[in-house]
């Protein structure tokens, strides 16, 4: 749990700048690798480069009396995306030049029927509020239906048709200059224009190498609003590589590492000490503690999260203890999950008790935001105090009475676990926690 | 956590700089359908921030003749109470486990608005295979203050609202239980409500210097309006039998969804929301 919440402030940050993206030009993107994606659990990501030719709108300026706009339809494109498939349905996100987009659909080995539509058209434009600018007018997107016919191991042949709305870039010769806080406005910025299209190709995919997969895809286009004959060209590399990590993902990758722990030690689930299962904390054979922290030798030898007070201090916690004496070994209980693993007598020492993190910073932290979040919203300063106050103490309310402090982060310190016991005094303090008939009945030889 | 809650206030916050009324609306279906589901087995409470904001174009009002309204609104929700069928039958996970094809839940949610505003939310949630249909009605009472002549909030104007709300709609949700990941989409009907508890104006200029002269108080409003939306969801979650393994105590769910009203012919989106809900 608490190593999936680590994960989530990465995927918070990278899900909110994603949707906040604001280029709206898109073309469809490569239907080959998209095809690609079928039945692989690892995600393929795709690098292309797409080349544009027909009737384009570009080298013409319009002038009129009050504007100057610069037709400059771009020749090509670079589309970058990373797909993620599960059996029949793939989904996939990537950059196509400027504009972030999303792709998803149906995926099988011989038809592919897949949509698309740039982030911006369906997150972030609808907040924008200006005459020109109504519900989805920035719009990119499109469906296409996709045939493949795999002609031996390596090589692949399909057939594409679609319908879409596409973006092409024209440019406000000196326009407005910026107003406000922004980035990049000394630079010339396209804006969309758009029109629908309709139109077919073919692909041929070369496989290069066990994770390596090539294609040349060629599409006819026919711009429906102004009569043009557009045609592209697009050359892609894909390869395969883990897929951003997904819940399952990465509590495979946790598992994993502890699995491998798991081999070396001797673990019981605790499941299979308790006859009330009602009772979460009670385990037979073994002694429920206020939190400790115990002291290992190394971080192979728990299953529990190892902090680190100083470099060579590798410190676990745990509520569940007991002694057998004639292992000289000592059962613990696993920080947050329900197994007990065995640790030798000699490899462990004895510390603390836990005292949970100060929630003093946490709560002050959460005042300021409430304050500042508070004065945007009301604009009064006595308000945003008296809110922002509210902030910091139901903050700290909620963590100090709505939590068992057990459960906590628990407050980590240079000091930490810095006494040493002798063998002695440890044998003394856990002969207070001997292991119970059960635990010692479970683990007989 | 506290670096994700600080990102996500401080991104909020800067969407909020330019509201001027208050808007009241129902909770998103998402977070409750997903928990009905039982896609993360024995997921049952829901913690969510929400922004949303609610336009009206040429919206008749009491003191003037039309006027756009922009109301907003920042929550945090917290469900109470829940109740989902089938039973789940193993809550530490399975593999393949693709949830209950034709799950349902029933659900008390509560909610604390900014600045004073709280509520009480019924929701319910039925799946028949890969879609659902929900209907929420949420009771709010909220303590509201109005703005002076300077547009800053004012204690001086407020008035007390108990109004409710409803949220209707359906959806679809694919998961890619290989990964963890959920994709989806849904939509409805959703009623929100714009407040204005009043304010000052000024009602004439300074002939000198250009100021503002005479400030009187305008009446406030409330201003009702219907408004279909559609959402996209992109769900995090865990089901996979690895608890003890990966040192976890149970599954859990992630999920981002977005709202956006649909209205064609009109220059502001009707309807527009983001919400953040950690499913345990």
């Amino acid at each position: 749990m608490t190593n999936l919440l680590k994960y989530y402030n990465i995927l918070f940050v990278i899900i909110a700048l994603f949707l906040t993206s604001c280029s709206s030009i898109m073309r469809p993107p490569p239907a080959a690798a998209f095809m690609d994606s079928y039945r692989k659990d690892n995600a393929v990501n795709s690098v292309g480069f797409t080349y544009y030719a027909g009737n384009l709108d570009n080298s013409y300026h319009e002038h009129t009396s009050y504007s100057h706009k610069s037709h400059a339809e771009w020749w090509g494109d670079f589309t970058f995306e990373h797909v993620l498939n599960s059996k029949y349905f793939s989904f996939g996100f990537g950059m196509q030049s400027l504009t972030p987009f999303l792709q998803g659909g149906f995926v099988s080995p011989y038809v592919g029927l897949t949509g698309w539509s740039n982030i911006f058209a369906i997150g972030s434009n609808p907040l924008r509020n200006s005459e020109n600018d109504s519900h989805l007018s920035h719009f990119s997107g499109g469906g296409m239906l996709i045939e493949q016919i795999p002609i031996n191991e390596n090589w692949k042949f399909g057939l594409t048709e679609h319908f879409s709305r596409n973006g092409r870039e024209l440019y406000y010769v000196d326009e407005e200059s910026c107003e406000g806080f922004s980035i990049g406005c000394d630079f010339p910025r396209p804006r969309p224009k758009f029109y629908k299209e309709v139109g077919g190709g073919f692909f041929i995919l070369r496989t290069l190498s066990e994770a390596g997969k090539a294609s040349i895809e060629f599409r006819y286009g026919r711009d429906l609003d102004e009569k043009r004959n557009r045609f592209a060209i697009t050359l892609d590399f894909s390869f395969s590589s883990p897929a951003i990590p997904g819940g399952n993902d990465v509590m495979r990758s946790i598992a994993q590492k502890n699995l491998k722990k798991m081999e070396q030690l001797k673990t019981i689930s605790a499941d299979s000490l308790r006859t009330d299962s009602t009772k979460s904390d009670s385990i037979n054979g073994l002694h429920t503690i206020k939190r400790q922290w115990i002291h290992l030798a190394d971080s192979n030898q728990t299953t529990s999260i190892v902090y680190k007070p100083t470099n060579n201090v590798f410190a676990v916690t745990t509520k569940g203890i007991c002694y057998d004496e004639s292992a000289n070994a000592v059962w613990l209980k696993q920080d947050y999950a329900n197994t007990i693993y065995q640790v030798s007598v000699d490899s462990l020492d004895y510390c603390q008790q836990m005292e949970r993190k100060n929630l003093l910073g946490s709560a002050v932290l959460e005042g300021v935001l409430g304050t500042l979040l508070a004065g945007l919203i009301t604009g009064s300063l006595p308000a945003s105090i008296a809110i922002g106050a509210g902030f910091g103490t139901g903050f700290w309310a909620i963590f100090n009475f709505g939590f068992d402090p057990e459960d906590l982060a628990p407050k980590v310190y240079p000091e930490l676990c810095s006494e040493k016991h002798s063998k002695e005094q440890i044998i003394e303090w856990l002969k207070q926690y001997p292991c119970g008939e059960e635990l010692r009945a479970k683990h007989a030889p | 956590m506290r670096t994700t809650v600080s990102f996500i206030l401080i991104i909020v916050a800067l969407a909020f700089a330019k509201s001027d009324d208050h808007s009241i609306n129902a909770p998103n279906l998402s977070p409750f359908a997903i928990t009905a589901k039982q896609i993360a087995p024995g997921t049952s409470r829901i913690f969510s921030i929400n922004s949303s904001f609610a336009n009206c174009d040429s919206c008749s009002i009491p003191y003037d003749k039309t006027e756009d309204l922009y109301g907003s609104n920042f929550r945090f929700d917290l469900s109470l109470f829940s109740c989902t069928w089938p039973i789940t039958a193993n809550t530490k996970g399975a593999e393949n486990w693709t949830g209950h094809t034709f799950g349902g839940g029933l659900f008390l949610n509560s909610h604390y608005a900014l600045p004073l505003e709280v509520g009480l939310s019924p929701t319910i949630i039925q799946w028949m295979g890969p879609f659902y249909i929900g209907a929420t009605y949420q009771f709010t009472f909220g303590h509201y203050f109005g703005k002076d002549e300077k547009n800053k909030m004012t204690t001086d104007i407020k008035s007390n609202t108990f109004t409710g709300t409803f949220n209707i709609g359906g959806g679809a949700m694919l998961f890619m239980n290989n990964h963890g990941w959920g994709f989806g989409t849904h939509g409805g009907l959703r009623q929100t409500r714009i407040i204005n508890p009043g304010s000052r104006a000024y009602t004439g200029t300074d002939s000198r210097w250009g100021n503002g002269i005479n400030p009187q108080e305008r009446t406030g409003y409330q201003k009702d309006d219907y408004v279909f939306y559609y959402g996209i969801d992109i769900l995090f979650y865990t089901n996979v039998p690895l608890l003890e393994e990966s040192n976890s105590k149970w599954h859990t769910g992630l999920l981002v969804s977005m709202e956006s009203g649909i209205r064609p012919n009109v220059k502001s989106t009707p309807f527009w929301s983001i919400s953040f809900s950690l499913l345990l």
